[in-house]
């Protein structure tokens, strides 16, 4: 079977990912804790938007035992337990007031972890990744008599392959108790950073939504970049290709989801023109074609061209199995946006899973090229069925804004057959453009100065979208106000000097606007030159003989359009019949 | 739309006696010019254009053309073989097979192609007319050179080009009369000349590109409510597919070919899961998801949505240049903004905001709605001053918040991956080594190496080739790409010469382990093993490991193979033998082949199972020799596993082999009487289902059409 290829090195993720939500309410922290609140409400609010087929869970710790505690864990309260994003769930976190919560004594972090192992056990679905997500400031340790039980729930969590992840949530910077320290070292096997305070709502909401890169790879291949010399690397997708809410057909009147079906089937084709109409009638017309039916075909040369489905997906790639191999290196400047942008990249990031020991030599390729100023020339296949394509990979840190210090672009390079011919603009005379021409230009240009980012603009379709069906989804008014992002404040323009600029480079538009002259490699071309392409005498002697038929349909058109006539009907759609007729008429 | 001029190609292909002789290469000069003029038409129906190739066949058995019916006795040997028309596969398999036993005269072949051009399409107005002549001028022309000024001023004046292929007329070893007319012909005409060999190795060596006509897309670009200055954007660069989208067609079971009296059909229905029942289109709604809630939204919710306006390309702010890297950037390809032709004051205005963005270093970023109500979309307009000295803006979609993926990367800075300057200075090296600029010694034109935009793509190639392929060899399997394809993406050798020290260099440098990930089996084959439930005890399935886990794969002994003490599935009949040399008894050592064979069968990839019957036979011929019980209830038990799994292939094998139960007939002391002595329905049901699993048809095949 040739799918096997595919299996082979890529694990297929089963499941689905769940994630629970701790928020701490002990001590001091309970500032923290309702902003943590209100995070943890936006970041359901996201996934009920998206439809999310995430498992969350959310609850509170360091709180006094009450009637909503689970498995007899006294200091943890339950939200709400694993489960997809409802609206119900939503609500009931919603409706929680921190502070009104009444605090535990002391504060056990082994029960909360005792809590998520437990949650995580007694969930009944299939999950490919378990994540605890930890909302706290971190300057409290638990009581001393929990340091080592909870020590031992880290480690039996990190074995179970459960992941635990600290945001820490405070206004200011402040030292962090070094138990939390031993506690990072403990989840991550190994010395990491510590958490740098968060306070702003949305910055805590996208950290619980990071998802961990390694499940989201386009491809997981080894980079090739010399004879036995390859690095292990994943490629990345940073951007979303479309993004639409989810949605259902419905019945109009009973609102049942349907479901739709894409039917192929066969039909007979009637040659005979309705000729038998007797019994032949009865038979159903069409039935359900096979696979292995079906042929693929492309007209070429008045014929059909026929493959089989099998050659068909060889066709896609004849070139063997996924690859990133280095060809070269060239100076960056030649890389420019401006010219070869042809379709979204990808990044590039070093994983160890593969080969051993990538991440250092990704990193001393990634110094050189940005040290040197170059970029290197490579050959990507990212699936067994996708078409090799030329990239260059180009050296940044923080695409994106996201927390990445080294990596490349994947930048893809156009190919000959990308490139379209312009007409060329033939300018009768060089414009002339005064110094005082481009301060009025660049006075303009620096007042409406701003400063991009990656999430300036959001997609006001779909946020307006969102809105209205949460309008109806929440029965309340208080949705949030609309912005559209794509518009700029008109105060913004009230100052530019538009007058000056008019007296400058106005009127426009006041030429008659001419045609695009034909371009050798066939630009568009006026209709009106058609004229001379006509033999007059040919046509003379054609109409005299009655054989206007021997032209064909285009020269029949063409001439048509030679003669200024008025109310001449759209000739693309006619036939040669009415063609010449016309010819006929207007030629009398 | 306005259209442009088609081309017009005639082909003049010489079939005489004078070109059939062999030359160095093997090859006739008719088998290479034909092959040639093959190429030239399979490029010019490739390239779905419109121009129009004609062939006229020089040194033909027949005489067919226009001028030798006017003069009677002159012409001969001239046979209009193809009229000018858009050209087929049947042009290409129309040309003969082989050259005539007569000669015709090169010369008064291009005024036959002449005359074609001037009195038979007469109508058909053409960018350019060309004549290709192809002949390898061993047949001396009549005619007489007094009269050539004349029939060169008339070619000028018709505008004909004239190119010859053949032997190279400029150099002296086959410097002739006829050459030199040759030569005043391409010289007088504009025309061009080239070898066979070089043509086909150069100019003809890959498909062309499509041509397609820009269109302008006319707004204006506003800047605030009162700065409006018409522009007009062109597609520069735009990923397209190579063929069109492919169509489906009904595979006549007799030729294997399309149907002719079928055809297939494709419609969506809607079906409500509650009765089955099919929903007419005007009766659906849609309905959004929030969370796990559907929400009904009927036509009327609709004015609560956006209203994104009127066709507009208006500017948001100006930004620093470097705020936009390349991750921000989203959409199909890019477009040249130009002012309105025409529009002297525009271009003023455009050349100026170009000239004034280039100084200060920014970008325009701008909204555009592409027709009224369209969805709006942000875009870069960058200053460009393009190769081709275009000035103008050009401009590139962003992406919106929503699309960014929020991922978390591990960290890079730590410690233990820290590399050393030495390391980074390895790579340094070969960065030099490895310059594609001077990828090319000064023999070649250009010495930069995959020039950007200018590089051919293989697979656009591949996929030309092989519908060409098909057309001309239906039936026959594709070809693999060709080695000139292939080249298309390899490291230049004198780069690959100039790395080898600093690779080496490199590899001293780092530790670099591959981790070797084991080979997942065939997902059902897996599952099926969990429900076996490890017939014999001892058979170990590898689903006990974490798929993510690496594993080290250690080296085997050696010595090992040497001394065999057990059936591996290598060879297991060798070393069953080889076990029963040393006086091994069959009990003894059934069990391990018995293991074997069920991990040759279960843990299979290829679909190949010849190794695991050929040792079932071996295993079932050794109890045939003492007491088949045995074998036969493993048989039992092992035809009722493979049925639970469906793997009726091997069910089938073990049938059509005859490895399955060995009856009394065989052996008296068998209690089978027949194949279904013991059996149960649910096999006999399996047995007569032969090969169901191949109408069973992959999920895969579903996955090609994603491209």
């Amino acid at each position: 079977m040739s799918s096997d290829e595919e299996n082979e090195d890529i694990p297929t993720w089963k499941g689905v990912p769940a994630t629970m939500i701790c928020i701490n309410t002990f001590g001091s922290t309970i500032g923290a804790a309702q902003v943590a609140h209100a995070a943890t409400c936006n970041m359901i609010r996201q996934y009920l938007r998206e439809a999310s087929s995430q498992l969350i869970g959310v609850c509170l710790y360091g709180t006094e035992g009450s009637n909503t505690s689970v498995f007899g864990i006294k200091s943890v309260e339950e939200v709400f337990p694993l489960s997809l994003p409802n609206l119900n769930n939503y609500k009931k976190l919603q409706s929680i007031n921190i502070s009104s919560l009444k605090q535990a004594k002391e504060l056990i972090l082994s029960d909360v972890l005792w809590y998520c192992n437990k949650a995580f056990a007694s969930c009944n679905k299939q999950l490919s990744t378990r994540k605890i997500i930890i909302l706290s400031r971190f300057d409290t340790p638990p009581s001393k008599s929990d340091e080592r039980p909870t020590f031992k729930r880290v480690d039996d969590l990190v074995t179970a392959y459960i992941q635990i992840k600290l945001i820490n949530v405070s206004e200011t910077e402040y030292e962090i108790n070094p138990f939390y320290k031993d506690f990072l070292k403990e989840v991550n096997r190994e010395e990491v950073n510590l958490p740098k305070p968060v306070w702003d709502q949305k910055e805590i909401k996208q950290l619980m939504c990071e998802e961990a890169h390694r499940h989201l790879a386009v491809a997981r291949i080894t980079f090739e970049i010399g004879e036995g010399l390859a690095l292990g690397v994943g490629i990345y997708s940073l951007l979303k290709s479309s993004i639409q809410q989810k949605k259902s057909d419905l019945h109009r009147d009973t609102n049942a989801i349907l479901i739709g079906v894409n039917k192929t089937m066969k039909v007979k084709i009637d040659n005979d023109d309705g000729m038998d109409v007797d019994e032949e009638e009865q038979e159903p017309k069409s039935v359900p074609l096979l696979k292995s039916e079906t042929l693929n075909y492309q007209t070429y040369g008045e014929e059909m061209v026929e493959f089989t489905d099998d050659e068909l997906k060889l066709l896609k790639n004849p070139f063997g199995p996924p690859m990133l191999k280095l060809l070269g290196f060239k100076p960056a400047s030649i890389i420019c946006k401006e010219k070869w942008f042809i379709k979204p990249g990808y990044f590039l990031f070093p994983i160890e899973n593969i080969i051993e020991g990538s991440t250092v030599a990704f990193k001393a390729f990634h110094k050189a090229c940005v040290e040197m100023n170059k970029v290197a020339i490579c050959v990507l296949c990212t699936r067994v069925n996708s078409r090799p394509c030329i990239v260059a990979l180009s050296p940044t840190t923080k695409p994106l804004g996201l927390n990445v210090e080294t990596g490349f672009d994947v930048i893809r390079l156009p190919f000959v057959e990308h490139v379209r011919n312009i007409p060329m603009y033939e300018d009768d005379e060089e414009v002339q453009i005064t110094t005082e021409n481009k301060s009025v230009m660049k006075d303009i240009l620096k007042t409406l100065c701003f400063d991009y980012k990656a999430d300036v603009f959001e997609n006001p379709k779909l946020q307006s979208q969102y809105r209205a069906i949460e309008a109806i989804a929440l029965e309340e008014d208080d949705v949030e106000p609309f912005v559209d992002t794509t518009k700029p404040s008109p105060d913004k323009f009230r100052i530019i000097k538009d007058d000056l600029f008019q007296q400058m480079f106005a009127p426009f538009g006041s030429v008659a606007v001419k045609k695009f002259s034909s371009s050798r490699e066939g630009g568009p071309e006026s209709k009106k030159a058609k004229v001379e392409d006509i033999d007059e005498n040919l046509l003379r002697k054609r109409l005299d003989t009655k054989k206007v038929a021997d032209y064909t349909v285009r020269q029949l058109q063409d001439i048509l359009r030679s003669k200024d006539i008025p109310s001449l009907p759209a000739l693309t759609g006619l036939k040669k019949k009415d063609l010449v007729e016309l010819v006929y008429t207007h030629w009398k | 739309m306005a259209r442009s001029l088609s081309q017009g190609t005639m082909i003049v292909l010489d079939v005489g006696r004078n070109v059939n002789t062999k030359e160095e290469n093997e090859k006739s000069f008719f088998e290479r010019a034909k092959g040639c003029t093959g190429r030239i038409i399979e490029r010019k129906i490739l390239s779905d254009g419109k121009d129009l190739v004609g062939v006229i066949l020089l040194g033909s058995k027949t005489t067919n053309n226009n001028m030798a019916k006017q003069y009677d006795g002159a012409f001969k040997h001239i046979e209009v073989l193809s009229e000018m028309q858009t050209p087929t596969w049947k042009m290409i398999r129309n040309l003969p097979d082989k050259p005539s036993e007569t000669r015709g005269d090169w010369f008064d072949s291009l005024i036959v192609a002449a005359d074609y051009y001037k009195n038979i399409i007469s109508g058909v107005k053409f960018a350019s007319k060309k004549i290709i002549l192809m002949t390898n001028f061993k047949r001396k022309t009549s005619f007489d050179p007094d009269n050539l000024e004349e029939v060169l001023n008339g070619f000028k004046e018709e505008g004909y080009e004239v190119f010859v292929v053949g032997p190279d007329i400029y150099s002296k070893e086959n410097d002739s009369e006829d050459t030199a007319l040759a030569r005043q012909f391409v010289e007088a005409t504009d025309g061009a000349t080239s070898t066979l060999d070089s043509i086909m190795k150069h100019e003809l060596l890959f498909h062309r590109k499509k041509i397609v006509n820009a269109s302008p897309w006319n707004v204006d670009l506003s800047i605030g409510p009162n700065i409006k200055i018409p522009v007009s954007t062109f597609i520069k660069l735009r990923d397209e597919p190579v063929v069109k989208t492919w169509k489906k067609a009904v595979k006549d079971p007799v030729t294997s070919t399309a149907s002719t009296f079928e055809a297939v059909e494709k419609r969506k229905e809607y079906i409500n899961p509650e009765n089955q029942s099919t929903v007419k289109i005007q009766d659906k709604i849609q309905g959004y998801h929030y969370g796990q809630t559907i929400i009904p939204f009927t036509d009327l919710d609709k004015t609560m949505l956006y209203q994104p306006g009127e066709k507009c390309l208006s500017v948001y702010g100006f930004t620093h240049a470097d705020n936009i890297s390349w991750q921000n950037l989203t959409g199909d390809g890019l477009s040249y903004v130009f002012a309105r032709k025409g529009d002297k004051n525009a271009q003023k205005a455009i050349r100026c905001l170009v000239e004034c963005l280039h100084e200060l270093n920014l970008v325009g970023i701008v909204r555009k709605v592409h027709n009224n109500n369209n969805a709006p979309k942000m875009f870069a307009l960058m200053p460009v001053i393009d190769t081709n000295n275009y000035v103008c803006l050009s401009m590139i979609a962003l992406s919106y918040k929503e699309e960014i993926k929020q991922m978390s990367f591990p960290a890079t800075n730590l410690k233990k991956y820290s590399c050393t300057p030495e390391q980074v200075n390895a790579f340094k090296d070969l960065i030099n080594a490895m310059d594609l600029t001077q990828a090319y010694d000064d023999t070649y034109d250009d010495k930069e190496a995959f020039p950007i935009a200018e590089c051919i793509s293989p697979a656009a190639q591949y996929v030309l080739d092989c519908i060409a392929f098909r057309a001309l060899n239906p039936g026959k399997p594709l070809p693999k790409p060709r080695e000139e394809v292939m080249s298309l993406f390899q490291v230049p050798p004198l780069l690959e010469e100039n790395a080898r020290k600093p690779i080496e260099k490199i590899k001293s440098l780092f530790t670099l382990n591959k981790v070797e990930v084991k080979k997942r089996k065939n997902k059902n084959v897996v599952l099926d093993i969990d429900q076996i439930q490890a017939p014999l005890g001892d058979f170990q399935p590898d689903t006990t490991d974490i798929p993510n886990m690496p594993k080290v794969q250690l080296p085997i002994n050696e010595n090992e193979v040497d001394n065999i003490h057990k059936i591996s599935t290598i060879n297991p009949v060798e070393d069953f033998k080889v076990l029963q040399g040393k006086n091994k008894p069959l009990s003894e050592l059934a069990p391990g082949m018995i293991k074997a064979i069920e991990s040759l069968i279960y843990n299979n990839i290829d679909g190949n199972y010849t190794k695991a019957l050929d040792a079932m036979k071996h295993l079932r011929s050794e109890f045939l020799k003492s007491d088949p019980k045995d074998y036969n209830d493993w048989m039992r038990k092992f035809k009722s596993d493979l049925a639970k799994c469906d793997n009726n292939q091997v069910l089938c094998l073990i049938m059509e082999k005859q490895v399955s139960f060995i009856l009394k007939e065989e052996n008296s002391a068998s209690t089978y009487e027949d194949e279904l002595s013991h059996e149960d329905s649910q096999l006999y049901e399996n047995d007569t289902i032969p090969n169901s699993a191949e109408l069973t048809i992959s999920t895969d095949v579903q996955n090609m059409f994603d491209d």
